[in-house]
């Protein structure tokens, strides 16, 4: 065996050392945290749900949460309907590229500016429901609006978790201002 | 050691205990990250968030020390080398993703391509500082060494 390989398995037997003990630690940083992680992961939106559940639909950081993951179907079964609002949360570019027929959109981060033009019809009570969507099963904006909404009493909320990645693929052509 | 490899690791080593640094504070969302690349199984998301940033910290941080610093170098080639690979079989999926590597603050959030770019010189770094740092030899070989050195001059 040639001395570089020698101390290149050496160099590779170190690094496999720290690699434990990087995962040992953020395990037990992990425990430090005033949430943990789980180790097995959810997606925001239905760990959101599950939260909500847990809390039996009554409250969640001092705001009434009461919210349901949705399907593709569903959704498609209320689209034009006067009493449900969607709201795309993404960033604005991404809702003038496409989004669901109807949807208004309410970036997350835009919410204390955006959020008071719309208030009137949110939160009047009339709604039969307000159904949130992001780009797909992992984004978080879903989850971060539905909580901000939670806040200001709208509701019933949903979320419609495949959100853009799957409408688009199951209606391509769909999307419409 | 060069004064380019001094450089270089300071760049390389700073820049990883920072983007380890800043995933441990956005440990949730960085796992979300880590899911939209579906390479892994979804499940195993957090596991990977809550050990990789770790891993950065502390290869960042072994750049600087001696009997440490090429185990770190290898580190973070295989790191940067991971990550370009991750980008380039999602950008080629056109799935959207977003890096992570900065946490909310990554200047290169929504633009995978810049994300790629940064891998590549982050690549390139990692293997130059790898190639250039001195063997991690016993105390024996250093003293060697040092005469070795002292008999050049003279």
């Amino acid at each position: 065996m040639t001395e570089g390989r020698t101390r290149f398995l050496a160099d590779a037997a170190r690094l496999a050392a720290i690699t434990v003990a990087a995962f040992a630690i953020g395990a037990g940083i992990n425990l430090l945290r005033p949430k943990p992680l789980p180790l097995v992961y959810e997606p925001p939106a239905r760990r959101l749900a599950r939260e909500a559940a847990a809390a039996g639909g009554g409250e969640l950081k001092g705001a009434a949460l009461d919210v349901r993951m949705i399907s593709a179907a569903e959704l498609r079964g209320v689209l034009g309907r006067e009493d449900v609002a969607i709201l795309d949360s993404r960033p604005e570019v991404f809702h003038r590229l496409g989004h669901i027929p109807g949807a208004i959109s309410l970036p997350w981060d835009r919410f204390a500016a955006e959020y008071p033009a719309l208030r009137e019809r949110l939160a009047s009570g009339r709604l039969a429901a307000v159904i949130v969507y992001c780009s797909g099963g992992e984004c978080e904006d879903s989850a971060r609006l539905t909580r901000l909404l939670a806040a200001e009493g709208v509701g019933p909320l949903a979320i419609y978790e495949g959100g853009w990645e799957e409408w688009s693929a199951l209606e391509p052509g769909a999307a419409s201002p | 050691m060069k004064a380019g490899v001094q450089v270089a690791r300071v760049v390389l080593g700073g820049l990883f205990v920072l983007a380890g640094v800043l995933k441990l504070v956005e440990a949730e969302a960085f796992a979300a990250s880590v899911a939209t690349f579906r390479v892994l199984p979804r499940a195993w998301s957090n596991v990977v968030a809550l050990g990789l940033p770790v891993l950065e910290v502390l290869c960042g941080a072994l750049l600087f020390a001696a009997g440490w610093r090429r185990a770190a170098a290898l580190g973070l080639a295989v790191l940067s080398a991971l990550f370009t690979v991750l980008l380039v079989q999602a950008i080629g999926r056109g799935l959207n993703v977003d890096c992570g590597c900065f946490g909310k603050w990554d200047p290169a959030a929504g633009h995978p391509v810049v994300a790629l770019a940064r891998d590549l010189v982050f690549l390139a770094l990692a293997v130059y500082c790898y190639r250039n740092f001195p063997r991690e030899g016993s105390a024996a070989e250093s003293v060697q060494g040092a005469i070795a050195r002292e008999m050049g001059r003279g």
